[in-house]
């Protein structure tokens, strides 16, 4: 079930219905259960088995462990729930991708194809609640938390359903509190949660599917090589594809949500008005980037080592973070790129702090601009299907090729869009959306929220499915 | 992210931010105005004459061979057309039912397809029963061509998976897009914001929709609506693609032939009949197409001799008059001709008639 579609609506007004009943909290939390389990499995019901398996798991893996006397013991369950949970990730997300390179190797030296694997299924959303189950037992192993005491508490936490299948990512310790307390839904905060879900949905079904999707697709295709400024709108137009659909979830999650009283993460801040790449990772899925940074770059040791190891570390969190996207090379190639861009931005900041000019506008403004563009070359292997597109892709960036695939509306349409989302950012980099809204008339924000709703569903027939329920 | 481990949390909770607006009447208005402006929408395409069209999805295909598939023990034989858009648009399955009331039609063709890999399925599929007739598209320049079959059967697959691979909701999710598709027309695929806001930009005018699909799959091809400039668009493509096509090596010939064969027989061994259907084209690809046919008549001869009966456009004298606009596709004012004489011509192959 998606978030665009008819059925989420018809579920969602049932799922409120109930949850607003005079119920006791236990029962209402046991709705909210059953509701999760209903979501998740109108996709494939055989693939509750795997959440339940590992909700099962990290549930007793977490109470054992904090029972445990020893160190050693700890160890143990704390590797239980490693291999478990990366088990399962392994098998279904990277078993084909695994196969098919051994295979790969062994025909270049001759041997022929040694395994076969039967085509799986990737389940929806695996990245992401074995993340989550996954920082839950890292935070008991390392003390920073008691297990949770009620089961029906902690399998919400998992299967929770907004933000089941593709985040935020929200932390055991966030989540806890607000299952022990019956959660109030106040008016205000109930018409905010309606009005980000209405946005998310207009930014995912609008901006994202119509206006840009159709763009990106006529660039990106096998076996064509886009010019200079194809090369260029189409990967623009995907940094907004990508933003909007992404972003755009995140916003329905949160204010699905808070419809139903819980909080969520923010997952997006203005991602497109960085200035450097470390502020880039503070505001693109800061759930996921919080999560790398405290359980494997921490892990690898952090910013406590020598100059070389940090470069080391934080490379290595870039590539696996890149490989966490997607089992592809192509994954692991963005990865690298950004790793490569951190570790060049950690070279340069000494140099740069002593320079005058880097404080003023314009050192503001080169620097926003060197970091936007990069960051839309790092999107070209992510938006690519395989290095020969990519490359065909860079060719055209760099003027290598010159054929034209863009017609000059959806040149200017995609241009507009972008330039659009561009200046937005900018203007919301110390703001919040919150911030803007209390400061917007009421009757304005009435009408921005109707056009948003009518265009989202007059074009909701475009809609695809997000992009990122494939990781 | 990682060198920003020395900064603050920078976790935040939209929850605790919410601005304080008068919610009653926020929500409210936003119906209130939504409602007025969508029924407007609505009036409007209504008087430009927009009807609601479904989109051509493998979803909505699938419910429809769930129909064919689920039919009751002792339900009327079933009338099963297959084929590419030529099919799709070129029939019209209200009009055969009410032809032939006897029988019941299922549309099961898939544009950008081509028949040979819907018989397979349905060959395989077991639903099959005596006296069904499978009306399967044979359009000579595309099958006996020198072609590239991929994308055909890519697309099959597409569409074949959604129904031997659903999710488990599918259908309901189908049934309730089919709802709101058939109901309102500014939901209408072809009216999204993007086609009409890059029309209006250009034209100053209101985009007319191509194609309306029905409930039954059949989609209604508005030719007379059109720009001149887009028709002259889609000739020349259709031209382009079909004009110059060559013909295969013998031996993929005969394969393909030997496929058809085997595929065809199989159903007859169930009891169906299999009739080939060679609906109308025009133009440079009409010339092309013959020119073809004239040097491929022995495989078509072949082919003949195993099915039931074959049905081209070139047998009737009102059928050849008539004409493709982009080439390869009735407008929706010829439908009704096509479809009578496809009917008259299934009549002949029931038993007694």
């Amino acid at each position: 079930m998606i978030f665009n579609s008819l059925l989420f609506g018809l579920f969602i007004c049932v799922v409120l219905g109930l949850y607003y009943l005079p119920l006791s909290w236990r029962v209402r939390k046991g709705i909210l259960l059953l509701a999760s389990l209903s979501f998740y499995g109108a996709w494939r019901p055989e693939y509750l088995l795997l959440i339940g398996f590992s909700t099962v798991v990290d549930w007793w893996v977490a109470r054992a462990m904090w029972s445990s006397k020893t160190m050693r013991a700890r160890r143990l369950f704390l590797l239980i729930s490693l291999c478990s949970n990366l088990g399962l990730l392994a098998f279904f997300k990277y078993g084909n991708f695994i196969v098919n390179n051994i295979n790969g190797l062994s025909d270049v030296l001759g041997s022929g194809a040694l395994v076969n694997m039967p085509d799986i299924l990737l389940p929806v959303g695996i990245s992401f609640y074995t993340f989550q189950t996954l920082s839950y037992t890292l935070d008991i192993y390392r003390g920073e938390m008691k297990p949770w005491g009620s089961f029906l508490d902690f399998a919400l936490f998992v299967t929770f359903f907004p933000q089941l299948v593709a985040g935020p990512i929200v932390r055991a310790q966030s989540f806890q509190p607000q299952c022990e307390q019956p959660r109030k839904v106040h008016g205000r905060t109930f018409l905010w949660g309606w009005v980000l879900f209405i946005l998310g949905l207009f930014q995912k079904v609008v901006l994202s599917d119509t206006l840009l999707a159709p763009v990106v697709d006529l660039v990106y295709q096998p076996s064509l090589s886009p010019g200079f400024l194809d090369s260029w709108m189409g990967t623009l137009a995907f940094s907004g594809q990508i933003y909007f659909d992404f972003a755009g979830y995140s916003i329905c999650a949160i204010g699905v949500a808070m419809m139903l009283g819980f909080e969520l993460p923010d997952n997006f801040r203005s991602p497109y008005a960085s200035r450097g790449f470390s502020d880039f990772w503070r505001r693109w899925h800061i759930s996921l980037s919080s999560w790398l940074r405290d359980y494997l770059y921490i892990s690898l040791g952090g910013n406590r080592c020598s100059s070389a190891r940090v470069k080391f570390n934080l490379f290595m969190t870039m590539l696996l973070g890149g490989l966490w996207h997607g089992a592809s090379w192509n994954f692991v190639l963005w990865g690298a790129l950004h790793g490569f861009f951190l570790i060049g931005e950690r070279l340069l900041q000494p140099t740069l702090k002593t320079q005058q000019w880097s404080r003023s506008l314009l050192g503001k403004v080169v620097g926003w601009g060197i970091t936007y563009a990069l960051v839309c070359i790092a999107w070209v292997p992510f938006r690519a299907r395989s290095f020969g597109e990519t490359f065909e892709i860079y060719k055209g960036m760099v003027g290598l090729s010159s054929s034209t695939l863009i017609g000059p509306r959806d040149f200017l349409l995609a241009g507009c869009v972008v330039c659009a989302m561009l200046v937005a950012q900018n203007y919301t980099r110390h703001r919040t959306l919150e911030e803007v809204a209390a400061k917007v008339p009421v009757w304005f924000l009435v009408l921005i929220l109707v056009g948003m709703i009518l265009l989202t569903l007059t074009n909701i027939g475009t809609a695809r499915a997000f992009i990122y329920f494939q990781f | 992210m990682p060198s920003s481990t020395s900064s603050s949390n920078v976790e935040g909770f939209a929850a605790h931010r919410a601005p304080n607006i008068p919610v009653l009447k926020v929500i409210i208005a936003v119906i209130a105005l939504s409602v007025m402006i969508a029924s407007g929408l609505e009036l409007f395409w209504s008087a430009q004459g927009v009807q609601p069209s479904l989109r051509n999805t493998p979803e909505v295909w699938s419910l429809e061979v769930h129909r064919w598939m689920d039919r009751r023990p002792g339900s009327a034989p079933a009338v099963i057309l297959l084929g590419s858009s030529r099919v799709q648009c070129g029939v019209d399955s209200v009009q055969l039912s009410r032809e032939l009331p006897e029988m019941d039609v299922y549309n099961l063709s898939v544009g950008g397809t081509r028949s040979l890999e819907a018989l397979k399925f349905l060959s395989q599929h077991g639903a099959l029963r005596a006296g069904d007739v499978v009306v399967a598209e044979f359009w000579p320049l595309a099958q006996l061509g020198a072609m590239d079959r991929a994308p055909y059967q890519q697309k099959w697959r597409l569409f074949e998976q959604g129904y031997t691979n659903p999710s488990f909701s599918q259908d309901i999710e189908a049934t309730l897009d089919v709802a709101m598709e058939s109901t309102l027309r500014s939901v209408h695929p072809e009216l999204n914001l993007h086609h009409v806001f890059t029309h209006a930009l250009s034209k100053r005018r209101v985009l007319m929709p191509l194609e309306t699909m029905r409930i039954d799959r059949f989609i209604a091809l508005d030719f007379v609506h059109q720009e001149a400039s887009r028709l002259a668009r889609m000739k020349s493509k259709h031209a382009h693609q079909f004009g110059q096509v060559e013909p295969m090596t013998a031996d993929a010939q005969l394969e393909l032939i030997h496929e058809f064969e085997v595929v065809i027989q199989e159903i007859q061994a169930q009891g169906a009949k299999v009739m080939l259907f060679h609906p109308v084209v025009s133009g440079v690809t009409r010339e092309r197409e013959q020119d073809l046919l004239e040097q491929q008549a022995f495989q078509l001869d072949a082919l003949r001799s195993v099915t039931d009966a074959y049905v081209s456009y070139e047998e009737s004298s009102t059928m050849v008059g008539l004409e493709c606009p982009d080439e390869i596709h009735l407008g929706q004012e010829d439908i009704p001709a096509q479809t009578s004489y496809l009917s008259m011509s299934i009549r002949k192959m029931i038993p007694g008639e």
